[in-house]
């Protein structure tokens, strides 16, 4: 592939010419560069080329005026593994993350203290070494947080279910997490322990960007509590993978309805996994539905409504063709399943 | 860098082993112990030919930090079967020819066993949702499933027999 004409920039200088690349290496920049028969030219007279200026430059403990960055040399080179499944890999893939990763600290060993589901009369407690698995199998989650069950029994492979947590899970800010749409769908909250101490937060407001979370420096994700749904909901969950075990989510939507006597729906939640840069649901679909009986029209616009505000946040792209009808199916089908209709 | 002692139970007796602090289990177990049926296919975490069943449960061996088996219990394919004689899942893997090259047969089998030993009633349905984390690249799936459902009948009566 030859890029042609656009200005380049680097560190030092900028200055127009063409860059050659192949097999994903650029292996010549020049004036005027030919191609091969076939090869891919992008033209970028008027653009800048710029290479991709990530992680390039850290500072551990690094003083700056009266504050210190976030990362000092002794957090900066540990990680915590709750299970491992994802780290893990990341190591063994040599992921740039961790390419000052010293040690790793094992804290599976505290699952007598954070490894549990329980509930009383208002919520759910969910330990966050609490297994895929074990949520799968939980009586309390399969009676009111079934979404959640059936979202957790689709990660990776039984072997996966048996080892990863879902406190791992969260703390990997994995955007495309099976657990997540649901834990957000009902307003899960997150308990954080750290140095200066515990606090609470929604876990919406945990994520601050794509794959990135807002914990402090030696901060463990403890415990998520989720309030229970009103007398009268549902739920329901569904995911477009490449197959049937061990497939990532391309897309997955988690969502509830409560129905009132009339079988009208009182209250809708819904909310899409990786199609926005962090978590959320979706208001707009939600409203669309509250004080409707639920049909197969009213639930492909709440997907069309979806889809909308997916464009509207992250802008057309190349891969929106595909996307914006699987996102209106994958909607359609969590609310039918919540709903109890046939998909 | 120096070695830790990592001290568990393997395949039923106690074990320490002295091993690279960064060693994940599936290299404590083939390059320490040479326990090498545990095979290492993809290394990281889709192929299943790693499985070895950790503290009752499937695990692929890739993924599990070794040092992070201290205290606990370890079965590998090596500890399948007892007095010389193989354990009834591997005869009928044998019986129903499910398997070709073979490679991915120890982590089958121990997908199998984990199943077994906590549901030996287990259906069709849940031995091939047991088995969904193994991936067999010749042979395929059909012969493996059969032979797991009749390796679960022969335990059955194996079971009433000794009562």
């Amino acid at each position: 592939m030859i890029i042609k004409g656009g200005k380049i920039v680097t560190g030092t200088e900028s200055y127009i010419a063409d860059i050659k690349i192949e097999d994903g290496i650029i292996k010549c920049i020049g004036d005027e560069l030919s191609a091969l028969p076939g090869e891919e030219i992008t033209d970028a007279k008027g653009l800048l080329v710029l290479p991709g200026a990530i992680d390039a430059h850290t500072h551990f403990d690094m003083p700056c005026g009266d504050i210190k960055t976030s990362d000092d040399f002794y957090y900066g080179t540990r990680a915590a593994v709750a299970g491992g499944t994802d780290i893990m890999v990341q190591i063994h893939e040599k992921d740039r993350r961790w390419k000052n990763l010293k040690c790793l600290l094992d804290i599976t060993y505290l699952d007598r203290e954070l490894r549990y589901i329980t509930e009383d009369e208002e919520n759910i407690y969910i330990g966050s070494l609490a297994t895929h698995t074990d949520i799968e199998n939980s009586a309390v989650i399969k009676e009111n947080l079934l979404f959640l069950g059936v979202a957790s029994s689709t990660v990776g492979s039984p072997q996966i279910r048996n080892r990863g947590t879902i406190g791992g899970s969260i703390g990997n800010a994995f955007p495309a997490s099976d657990p997540l749409p649901a834990l957000i769908a009902a307003d899960a909250r997150v308990r954080l322990l750290g140095p200066e101490g515990e606090r609470e937060l929604l876990l919406k407001e945990l994520y601050e960007g794509k794959g990135k979370l807002g914990l402090k420096r030696g901060e463990l994700i403890r415990e998520f509590r989720i309030k229970k749904l009103p007398e009268g909901s549902v739920t329901g969950f569904s995911k477009l993978g490449m197959r049937k075990a061990l497939a990532i989510s391309r897309l997955n939507c988690a969502a509830a309805l409560t129905f009132d006597k009339e079988g009208r729906i009182t209250e809708a939640r819904i909310s899409p996994g990786c199609i926005f840069i962090t978590p959320d649901r979706v208001e707009r679909a939600e409203k669309l539905l509250t004080g409707e009986k639920p049909s197969e029209e009213l639930f492909e616009a709440a997907g069309r409504a979806v889809s909308e505000v997916m464009i509207e946040r992250t802008g057309i792209r190349w891969s929106t063709e595909y996307k914006k009808p699987a996102v209106e199916e994958i909607v359609f089908r969590a609310l039918c399943t919540a709903a109890g209709m046939e998909v | 860098m120096d070695r830790i002692k990592v001290s568990f139970t393997l395949n039923g007796k106690p074990c320490e082993v002295m091993t690279k602090p960064y060693s994940r289990l599936l290299d404590m177990l083939r390059d320490d112990l040479r326990l090498t049926g545990t095979k290492e296919g993809c290394s990281v975490g889709e192929c299943g030919a790693c499985t070895v069943i950790l503290d009752g449960k499937a695990v692929t061996s890739c993924l599990v930090p070794a040092p992070s088996v201290e205290g606990r219990n370890v079965v590998t394919i090596e500890g399948v079967g007892a007095d010389g004689k193989l354990d009834p899942i591997q005869e009928a893997v044998l019986k129903e020819h499910a398997l070709q090259c073979g490679f991915c047969t120890p982590g089958f089998i121990m997908s199998a066993k984990a199943l077994l030993d906590e549901n030996p009633d287990a259906d069709h349905a849940e031995i091939r949702r047991a088995i969904s984390g193994n991936l067999c690249r010749c042979t395929g799936y059909e012969q493996l499933a059969k032979a797991i459902y009749e390796a679960a009948k022969e335990l059955k009566k194996l079971n009433k027999e000794k009562l």
